[in-house]
């Protein structure tokens, strides 16, 4: 259940990235294969870490990675949920390329709402300008 | 309702301790592995074996994570090491933080070698960096010929295996071939040691141990333990 550590440090880096008074309402996670990351381990990791904070309800959405594999006879690349796939040149010599991917992607905020009287609204006040880009959608 | 891009690994914080960590041992000249492996694979045997065969050639400290109980580093403390226990609780890896703290405890000055003995999983450590300067994944045959395969993130993630027990491979369905090949398919850079620690045949592992530490610069106020290969001719 690793998933829970990464849904304590999901959710800081979600505290830092969020703009003061914002109200998150999703966190985009795309996660490579080699992290080994169970969708709904995933999500029940992320409601805990979340439950009593600001963030509580936030959804978080997962985008899973599947392999990048190459073929070392004919050089053909391609993808697949399963890394012992063989080629269509009939090789059986893959490499898995990559696939240590765990990176958040984006955060949905409502700029128009606080929320008041939760036990965490002090600690989301941290925005790292440097880091973060706002697109309108 | 806004979109906010921010593309950042989530393990950053974890991954930038583990870097402090690394460096500092560096500065200490202490060559650093993390032991991977299922509970019941032999980890801790091994270094108890490891300790016996080194004492008095390289000085060795050891971190051993654990769920709970202090008995692997009673163990490892019977062979003379010096030993930092992380009982994680419901955790199932160390991280780079815990590593840190036990740092603290250990006076790296007087070691050569760390071995941080990882929680027994071949799944939720690998992730993870601590600072080591190579990670080593632990299978044993009585755990079948298909580990590899069903652990592709350890296999690639691994500078070096090991494979334990194989004094009982007669008695298990276990097949060499399969597994070496899957292994070869995932990670073809990664050395397989097979190894059993009770009878114990290690010096392969011994071997590659003490080549790796002694490649570590060493501190300019210490001398160089030197090395006489236990296998002769090399590995």
């Amino acid at each position: 259940m690793h998933e829970l550590s990464i849904a304590r440090s999901l959710l800081g880096l979600v505290r830092e990235s969020v703009p003061v008074g914002a109200v998150v309402r999703s966190a985009q996670l795309r996660v490579g294969p080699l992290q080994a990351v169970e969708p709904d381990a995933m999500k029940l990791a992320w409601r805990a870490a979340t439950e009593g904070t600001v963030f509580e309800g936030a959804e978080l959405s997962l985008t899973l990675v599947p392999w990048a594999l190459c073929c070392r006879e004919c050089g053909r690349s391609w993808s697949s949920e399963n890394w012992s796939d063989p080629c269509t040149c009939g090789s059986c010599r893959v490499d898995p390329v990559g696939g240590d991917e765990l990176t958040l992607v984006s955060i949905e905020v409502d700029e128009t709402q606080t929320r008041l009287g939760s036990v965490d609204s002090g600690r989301a006040v941290k925005r790292d300008q440097a880091s973060t880009e706002v697109h309108r959608v | 309702m806004s979109e906010i891009k921010i593309v950042q690994n989530v393990l950053r914080h974890n991954d930038e301790i583990a870097e402090m960590n690394r460096r500092r041992l560096r500065d200490a000249g202490v060559f650093c592995i993390d032991l991977i492996g299922s509970p019941g694979c032999g980890k801790t045997s091994l270094l108890e074996a490891t300790l016996r065969r080194l004492h008095g050639r390289i000085n060795i400290g050891i971190v051993a994570g654990d769920l709970a109980t202090d008995r692997d580093a009673l163990r490892i403390q019977a062979c003379g090491a010096k030993v930092v226990q992380i009982n994680t609780g419901k955790g199932c890896h160390l991280d780079a933080n815990q590593v840190r703290h036990a740092l603290d405890e250990i006076d790296l000055d007087g070691l050569d070698l760390l071995i941080i003995e990882n929680v027994g999983n071949l799944i939720c450590p690998v992730g993870f960096d601590l600072g080591q300067d190579a990670k080593v994944g632990m299978f044993s045959v009585c755990g079948g010929d298909d580990k590899a395969a069903k652990h592709p993130h350890l296999v690639r993630a691994a500078d070096l295996l090991l494979l334990n027990k194989i004094d009982l491979m007669k008695y298990v369905r276990f097949h060499p071939v399969t597994f070496r090949e899957d292994v070869e398919r995932l990670n073809p850079d990664v050395d397989v040691i097979e190894l059993s620690v009770t009878e114990p045949r290690i010096d392969r592992w011994l071997d590659w141990l003490l080549n790796k530490t002694l490649e570590v610069p060493a501190r300019t106020d210490t001398e160089a333990p030197e090395h006489t290969p236990f296998i002769q001719g090399g590995i």
